[in-house]
């Protein structure tokens, strides 16, 4: 019962993260399930993929009005992510693990470091609002292309790709925080339900796991849409920045060991 | 593109503009709506099926059974019944990404939106084949 406990409790810590930073939490959670409760990877990533969809389920069903996703711009960048998952769920087989964690550990340090520095170069221009009713999204080519990458990165790591998405459209395509961790939300939706099946059907989602994971998942997501009218921007951005410098670093320090 | 969001309208004609503002505070509301319903419905089964799994069960095991194969969730009568709401509740979920890019679809559809729904359809398009390949 303390297994039960324990993963109901990383449920509601996933869901309060994923919910305040726009992502499914799969980045925290596979390492999180393997190292500590010593689950299998395929069995995490499965665990991992019903998490994040149902992050995406709570997010979606406890947003106020006026601060939900950008459904449009999201199933816009869809289309590459999505394009992506498959291509990277199809590739997943053929390149040797240790050569990708350093590519997106890279990949990840280099986002960190460009939101903080787009952040310094904007707060010095006007103050930013979390949820701006009007804003132009820029960069289109750039943003649907680093999103394909963002869908090869949740194929073949089993997470949803929000870790990548919100920093391409808070930074690269000036979409504002809020509606960006929205938007990312629903995508990572979308995403994880590209590749859910997969593992589904080859008998690696097991609802003992997956149940208090869930619902601990859906408890967090309804405590982080409550706190987060509540938060100040610089708060979540210096928080998005945090995490991907802790993933960076630990994808990095793993696959040179 | 400038995106305004669900709250700004105004009373003039509609332009391209609001007519975009207008179909986003539809979707949103109806994004909302059936989020909470599966929500609502997914929980209660998962929670349903857990608790008639470890009254029936006190020796839990994790990682003893996965979820059934989708074949065996219509046939319930022939299931363990707690299992089968768990397998249930589980797969709801999973479909419920896919239900709505289908209600933006259909959205976008009435609202005339022609470029979105061509953006809709590629979506959907993708999710499917992703289920192709996955057999």
């Amino acid at each position: 019962m303390t297994f039960i406990i324990a993963l109901f409790f990383l449920g509601v810590l996933t869901g309060i993260v994923g919910a305040l930073l726009g992502i499914g939490g799969g980045i925290f959670l596979v390492p999180l399930l393997t190292i500590l409760f010593h689950l299998p990877i395929r069995v995490a990533v499965g665990t991992s993929l019903v998490g994040v969809i149902a992050t995406s389920a709570g997010v979606a069903a406890m947003m106020p009005p006026g601060r939900g996703a950008n459904i449009p711009l999201a199933l816009r960048l869809e289309m590459t992510a999505t394009a992506g998952a498959i291509t990277g769920g199809l590739i997943a087989g053929s390149i040797a693990p240790r050569g990708l964690g350093i590519i997106f550990g890279v990949a990840v340090l280099i986002t960190a470091g460009y939101t903080l520095y787009r952040a310094r170069r904007h707060t010095r221009i006007d103050a930013e609002a979390l949820f701006a009713r009007r804003y132009q999204i820029q960069n289109w080519p750039l943003g649907m292309g680093l999103c394909f990458f963002a869908g090869l990165a949740s194929g073949l790591l089993g997470v949803g790709g929000g870790f990548i998405k919100v920093p391409i459209m808070y930074s690269i395509m000036g979409v504002p925080l809020g509606i960006a961790t929205a938007t990312s939300n629903f995508m990572s939706g979308i995403t994880a339900a590209a590749s859910v099946f997969v593992y589904y059907g080859r008998g690696d989602v097991y609802p003992e796991i997956v149940i208090p994971t869930a619902l601990g998942i859906f408890t967090g997501a309804m405590i982080g849409v409550r706190l987060m009218p509540h938060l100040r921007v610089s708060w979540l951005r210096l928080a998005l920045v945090g995490l991907l410098t802790v993933i960076g670093l630990q994808m990095l320090i793993t696959n040179l060991r | 593109m400038t995106h305004v969001g669900p709250t700004a309208q105004s009373t003039r004609a509609a332009t391209p503009g609001q007519k975009r503002a207008d179909i986003s505070q539809v979707l949103e509301q109806t994004m909302r709506r059936v989020s909470t319903a599966v929500s609502v419905v997914t929980v209660l089964l998962m929670l349903t099926g857990f608790i008639i799994t470890v009254l029936t069960h006190p020796a839990l095991n994790p990682t003893g059974q996965a979820a059934l194969a989708p074949s065996r969730l219509f046939r319930p009568v022939q299931e363990d019944w707690g299992f089968w709401a768990m397998s249930v509740g589980i797969v709801l979920l999973a479909l419920l990404p896919t239900v709505r890019v289908i209600l933006a679809l259909g959205l976008f559809l009435r609202s005339r939106a022609w470029p979105d729904v061509l953006v809709a359809l590629v979506v959907l398009f993708e999710l499917l084949f992703s289920i192709w390949v996955s057999r």
